[in-house]
C-alpha cells in the first residue's frame, strides 16, 4: 500500500500528459484529411486537390499571364 | 491562358505517378523533408532551403537531369533560353563593352527586372515558365513538345503570341482586318518552325538569337522553296526574291505588328505600345539573310533605362545599336495591303506609291530621346 502511495503521483502525471496531448489523429479528425497525408507524404498532400486548397497560399504577383517578348 | 490556382499549381497527377518520372522519389529530385505535421509553419519548413528544398530541379540539369538525358543538358547549359547571353550581350554593345554582370547592383537589377525570362527544361517541359508564376502544367507529367500557349508564349506573349493569334483584331488604333498567322489558323504550334534542335542548341555558346546558322534559324524557303524557282510568273518574286533588290519575306506578307515603349524596368521611354509597318535598311545582311531592306520593330531602349538599378555602368555607347530592330512579325498573309493590288494600275502600286508611309525615316523617330535615337538608327535609315 505504501509503494503504490508513492507511486500514484507519477501516474496520474503520466496519464495526464497522455490524455492531454494533441494528437495528429487529432488533426486528421479536424481537417479528415490527415491520414492520406500520413500515408505518404509528398504524394499524399500533392494528390489531394481538397488539402492543398486548404493550405497552398496565392502568389503574391499573380496577375502576369503573358509575357514581354 | 488560363491562370492556374494556387492549388492547381502544384497538384500531382495519377498519370505522372504511372510514368517513369513518377518512379523517382520525390525528394531525389526536390528535396525537402516529407515527414512534418500537417501546419502551415511544418509546410513552410518541408519545402524550405534549411531541409534542401528544390523547386525547378532543372535549374540544375546538370545534377538532375543529365543522368538520363546528358545528350540534351549539355548543349542546353550553352543555349540562349537558358544562358540569356543574348540580353548580356546586347547590353554590352551599348555599354562600351562592360558586363552588367560584373556589378552587384546591376546583376541584382537584371535579376528582378529581366531574369524571369530565363528558361530551365522544367519550364517547357514540365511547368509554366516563372514568368508567369510557374505551376504544374499536367500534374507534373513531362511532356516533349511545350504548349504553344502556356509555355512559349508564356514568355514570347506581348508580340509573338498576339500577333501569331490575331489578337489585335478591333483593338483600338490597330488597322481594321488584322487576321492571325495563316500558319496558326492551319493548326501549326510554334515547334512546327522552331525545333528542339534549335532550342536546345549544338552546345557553343550563342550571344545572339540571328545566328548565321540554317540549322538554328527557320527560313520561308525550308517549306516555301518555290518562291526561288526563276521559272516562275510570279513578278514579285522575280523582282524582290531572286532578283538584284531583295526584301525579307515579311515586307510583303506581314501585317502590322506591334513595337513596344514602356519597358518593364520602369525607366526610360514610356507610353503604351502601337501597332507599326516600317521598311529599314539591313543592317544586320548575312549570307542567310541576303536581304536588303527588312521589317524593323522599335524596342523600348533608352540611354537612361537602366539608372533605377542604381549600379555604375550605363549605356555610354547607346548608338552602337539601332531602336528600330530588325523584326519577324508572326502574322503571315498570302493577301496583305501590300499584295493586294486589287483595282491599281500595276503590280508594285499599293508599295510604291506609299513609301513615305513604309520606309523608316528620322521623320518617323518620335522619341525624348531624339538625337540619340537618330544616331542609333542611321544604318537602318532608308532616306
Amino acid at each position: 500500500m505504501k509503494r503504490f502511495v508513492y507511486i500514484m503521483p507519477f501516474l496520474i502525471a503520466l496519464v495526464l500528459m497522455i490524455a492531454c496531448q494533441e494528437k495528429k489523429s487529432d488533426i486528421a479528425q479536424k481537417t479528415g484529411l490527415y491520414e492520406v497525408v500520413n500515408q505518404s507524404s509528398c504524394v499524399g498532400c500533392h494528390t489531394n486537390k481538397a488539402l492543398l486548397e486548404q493550405v497552398a497560399e496565392p502568389l503574391e504577383n499573380s496577375s502576369g499571364d503573358t509575357g514581354e517578348g | 491562358m488560363a491562370p492556374l490556382g494556387p492549388a492547381e499549381r502544384v497538384l500531382v497527377s495519377q498519370e505522372f505517378l504511372n510514368s517513369p518520372h513518377g518512379q523517382i522519389k520525390c525528394t531525389s529530385c526536390h528535396g525537402g523533408d516529407p515527414n512534418t505535421p500537417l501546419t502551415k509553419e511544418a509546410k513552410a519548413e518541408a519545402h524550405s532551403l534549411q531541409k534542401n528544398f528544390v523547386a525547378y530541379p532543372s535549374e540544375h540539369a546538370d545534377i538532375y537531369c543529365s543522368s538520363c538525358h546528358a545528350d540534351k543538358t549539355s548543349k542546353f547549359a550553352n543555349a540562349l533560353h537558358f544562358t540569356q547571353e543574348g540580353y548580356f550581350h546586347r547590353f554590352m554593345i551599348r555599354a562600351g563593352g562592360q558586363d552588367l554582370r560584373n556589378d552587384p547592383k546591376m546583376a541584382a537589377g537584371f535579376k528582378q527586372d529581366c531574369a524571369k525570362c530565363h528558361a530551365t527544361c522544367g519550364q517547357c517541359h514540365v511547368s509554366r515558365p516563372v514568368s508567369v508564376n510557374g505551376g504544374l502544367e499536367k500534374g507534373h507529367v513531362f511532356y516533349g513538345t511545350p504548349n504553344m500557349v502556356n509555355n512559349c508564349t508564356a514568355c514570347h506573349g506581348s508580340r509573338v503570341g498576339e500577333e501569331y493569334r490575331g489578337l489585335h483584331a478591333g483593338e483600338d488604333g490597330w488597322p481594321e482586318g488584322i487576321k492571325a498567322d495563316v500558319h496558326y489558323n492551319k493548326g501549326y504550334q510554334c515547334t512546327f518552325c522552331h525545333t528542339g534542335h534549335e532550342m536546345h542548341g549544338d552546345g557553343n555558346l550563342y550571344t545572339y538569337r540571328y545566328v548565321d546558322n540554317p540549322d538554328f534559324v527557320p527560313q520561308c524557303v525550308d517549306c516555301h522553296q518555290d518562291v526561288l524557282d526563276t521559272n516562275t510568273e510570279n513578278q514579285y518574286h522575280k523582282t524582290h526574291v531572286q532578283g538584284s533588290t531583295k526584301l525579307e519575306c515579311q515586307i510583303c506578307h506581314s501585317q502590322s505588328y506591334k513595337s513596344c515603349n514602356s519597358c518593364h524596368v520602369q525607366k526610360g521611354i514610356t507610353g503604351h505600345s502601337y501597332p507599326t509597318f516600317k521598311i529599314g535598311k539591313n543592317y544586320m545582311k548575312s549570307d542567310l539573310r541576303n536581304f536588303d531592306y527588312i521589317l524593323v520593330r522599335h524596342i523600348p531602349i533608352a540611354p537612361d533605362t537602366y539608372d533605377n538599378w542604381g549600379g555604375s555602368i550605363s549605356l555610354t555607347t547607346f548608338e552602337a545599336a539601332p531602336t528600330w530592330k530588325y523584326a519577324t512579325p508572326h502574322n503571315i498573309q498570302l493577301w496583305t495591303p501590300q499584295t493586294d493590288t486589287t483595282g491599281t494600275a500595276w503590280c508594285g502600286q499599293t508599295c510604291h506609291n506609299n513609301f513615305d508611309k513604309y520606309l523608316l525615316t528620322p521623320a518617323d523617330v518620335d522619341s525624348n530621346y531624339l538625337d540619340a535615337e537618330l544616331k542609333a538608327n542611321a544604318p537602318v535609315f532608308v532616306k
